[in-house]
């Protein structure tokens, strides 16, 4: 068995001396303003910030994203997003699971609420969504990253898949630095996947020439929320 | 037996690709250089790093074992491969028993070490690469040039003849255009593949999440989409702890792309989960040894495991700068290829590799993780010098004891000094007939002799008054 002769040959080729695991880190920078360093560093590698800390700009927020991209409808990644950002919904339908499912959301028709559809999560044709909406679980003021999980945002897929991908992140969520988030981070203990995400898919394979939109969105907006 | 020498008067008449070789890794060391000084301190990331790196591998063993548990607790299932035909052999059987058709891989150089595309699609099965460096390899049916940028000999005007030709896309030369249509093109496969098959940046032993660095969203695809998810990766890739990854991170990317970070970065921790609404059912971790335990088992050439494939050494090496990926005839190149090469085949196997570097030590001065690569090529030259000549050919022995002796007193070394720049500056400059019988004349082939000024630095300085 392959196992068994790798353990045993790391084990028999000895140690040349006890080299312990380091107890603190390099310092990271730290910011006065973290939100505003998010917002440098979003918009230098070409994201979108978005600022809906007073709670009424939200809607307004959102349907302005999705006039900007010339899209009729979102897709949410289930109903975990409203709860966490306190967005206020209209069902034009009952249905009972809104939970697993994926969530389409009409143009906003007043400033006031969302009138939100649902569909079953295999009724969605996702090759054809245009804007997807999610949720992250932390803000990187450092690099400006966000942080998505599976157990709150839903799909691995969608933001990847989708030409346009839209992020609320609570202003609460805010991070200093790398360090700090990977300080408190337990992946696997609740979620399959995490992602980092800091601005839109981009490669330089060619010639070292920066392309926006690779196989994943073109943009990446990311709304900030009180 | 893998030889560069041959392949060298190539490479360096070879007009396009030293246009490309020197566009693209200018470029490439400038923004790295940018992004590193932004750091004031990087030397303290470099040592926490390397501390890190050689603790795990002093302890190889227990992290992968623990590793291994966590990745089962996560739901995912570990193969071990002590070699190529393992890990082959592992993967051909996971696809063959879903009854796959179509593999969908993101970046992995340790699939290359292994030869896997050939291996699948000998089994019958579609592979196709979904980074776009990758894919435009794979298309033009050669290797990567560089660990972490594929296609880098490749000019915007190949890649634009290759899609026209295999993709059938009107003529242009427009690098967003052809990136859109490898996008469309790759679209497909992505959503009709059964596995995906990726590479490992890191290994987190403490909670079995792998850590996959990219900018372009198709290992995210490749590791998401497909039902089956086998991710793989060598022994030497796992790291103790979670919050290293700030360290690890930080110096990976602004090394390798000179970004402060990249478009994405996945932490996978095992197969979809219940209440998860997609990802793979399925996850494999294929661990793989292919020689590293035999560089394990030396403690000097140890810490060449410590390596996080950045790919700077390449860029900043005054070698590769000139003859590029292709001609070290090898998977891994540059600098660390060389020093894994000669380990992982053998020296003789790979006996030029140690001495395709300058030893400038440009390498060991810009490694994120301070390998002494200068240092371990010097002894891999010495261990093929004694498996090939057993010692110095006679020539080289005596021309070193006359130096030595000639080189002990301070009046023989006028005296010869002297002498020679008599009988250089009558028989040995240019076009003087000396030049052009052996042993010399080899030497003059590829270079130029400059012509021997008349006087001596020391003459002029005495002439000119200076004392002794
Ligand atoms: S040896 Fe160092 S510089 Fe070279 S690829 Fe590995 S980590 Fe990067």
């Amino acid at each position: 068995m392959s196992r068994e002769t790798i353990l045993a040959r790391l084990r028999s080729s000895g140690r040349s001396e006890s080299i312990d695991l380091p107890e603190t880190l390099p310092d990271f920078p730290a910011y006065d303003d973290p939100v505003e360093q998010f917002r440098v560093e979003i918009e230098r590698v070409g994201g979108v910030f978005l600022d809906a800390r007073r709670a009424d700009s939200l809607v307004e927020c959102l349907s302005g994203v999705l006039a900007q991209r010339g899209a009729e409808q979102f897709v949410w990644e289930g109903s975990a997003v409203f709860e966490r950002h306190q967005i206020p919904v209209r069902y034009l339908a009952e249905q009972a699971s809104t939970e697993h499912g994926f969530l389409t959301s009409m143009h906003a028709d007043s400033s006031v609420s969302l009138p939100i559809e649902v569909l079953p999560a295999g009724d969605l044709d996702l090759p054809a969504v245009q804007v997807s909406v999610s949720s992250a679980v932390c803000a990187i003021a450092e690099t400006g990253s966000i942080v998505e999980s599976t157990a709150v945002a839903g799909s691995r897929v969608l933001p990847i898949l989708v030409p346009h991908h839209v992020v609320l992140v609570s202003s609460s969520d805010f991070v200093q630095n790398s360090a700090e988030f990977f300080g408190q981070l337990e992946p696997g203990k609740r979620e399959s996947a995490q992602i980092l995400m800091t601005g839109p898919s981009r490669t330089a394979d060619i010639e070292k020439t920066l392309i926006i939109g690779v196989h994943g969105p073109q943009s990446l907006t990311v709304i900030v929320t009180g | 037996m893998i030889e560069i020498k041959p392949n060298i008067p190539g490479a360096l008449a070879n007009q396009q690709l030293q246009r490309n070789l020197k566009h693209t890794l200018t470029g490439s060391l400038e923004s790295r250089n940018a992004a590193v000084a932004a750091v004031p301190n990087w030397q303290d990331l470099r040592n926490h790093a390397r501390q890190v790196k050689l603790h795990t591998l002093e302890r190889l063993d227990l992290y992968l074992e623990r590793l291994e548990t966590k990745i089962e607790a996560n739901g995912g299932k570990v193969v071990w491969a002590e070699d190529t035909a393992a890990a082959v052999a592992a993967i051909v059987e996971i696809a063959r028993s879903r009854s796959a058709r179509k593999v969908v891989k993101s970046k992995s150089m340790l699939t290359e070490e292994i030869h896997l595309n050939p291996a699948l699609e000998d089994a019958g099965l579609d592979v196709v690469e979904t980074d776009l460096g990758e894919y435009i390899v794979q298309l033009c049916g050669e290797v990567p040039s560089h660990l972490v940028t594929p296609a880098l000999h490749k000019s915007k005007e190949e890649v634009a003849e290759l899609f026209i030709e295999k993709l059938g896309m009107t003529p242009t030369d427009d690098i967003g255009e052809l990136t859109q249509a490898a996008r469309r093109v790759l679209r497909q496969h992505f959503l009709s593949a059964d596995v995906g098959i990726s590479g490992v940046n890191f290994a987190v032993a403490e909670t079995g999440t792998l850590v996959v660095v990219e900018n372009e969203g198709n290992a995210r695809l490749s590791t998401s989409v497909p039902r089956t998810h086998i991710a793989i990766m060598g022994i030497e890739k796992v790291i103790p702890r979670v919050s290293d990854l700030a360290v690890f991170l930080k110096l990976l990317i602004r090394s390798a792309t000179g970004q402060k970070v990249t478009s994405y970065i996945n932490l996978i921790s095992g197969p979809r989960r219940a209440g998860e609404v997609d990802g793979p059912e399925e996850f494999y971790l294929i661990l793989v040894d292919n020689g590293r335990t035999k560089v394990h088992s030396d403690l000097h050439f140890r810490q060449s495991l410590a390596c996080i494939r950045c790919g700077i050494c390449l860029n900043v090496c005054p070698v590769f700068q000139k003859i590029g990926g292709h001609a070290y005839g090898s998977v891994y190149q540059g600098p660390i290829g060389s020093v894994l090469t000669p380990q992982f085949l053998s020296e003789s196997v790979a006996p030029q590799h140690p001495f395709a570097s300058s030893l400038c030590g440009a390498c060991k001065e810009i490694c994120p993780v301070k390998i002494e690569i200068p240092d371990l090529l010097l002894e891999l030259r010495q261990r093929v010098q004694e498996k090939t000549t057993k010692g110095r050919p006679f020539g080289e022995k005596a021309a070193m004891i006359v130096w030595a002796w000639m080189m002990t007193s301070p009046f023989r070394y006028k005296l010869a000094s002297w002498l020679v720049t008599r009988i250089a500056r009558r028989f040995i400059s240019k076009g003087k007939p000396l030049l052009n019988f052996p042993p010399l004349s080899a030497w003059q082939k590829k270079r130029d002799l400059p012509p021997i000024p008349a006087r001596s630095l020391k003459e002029l300085y005495r002439a000119r008054g200076g004392r002794k």
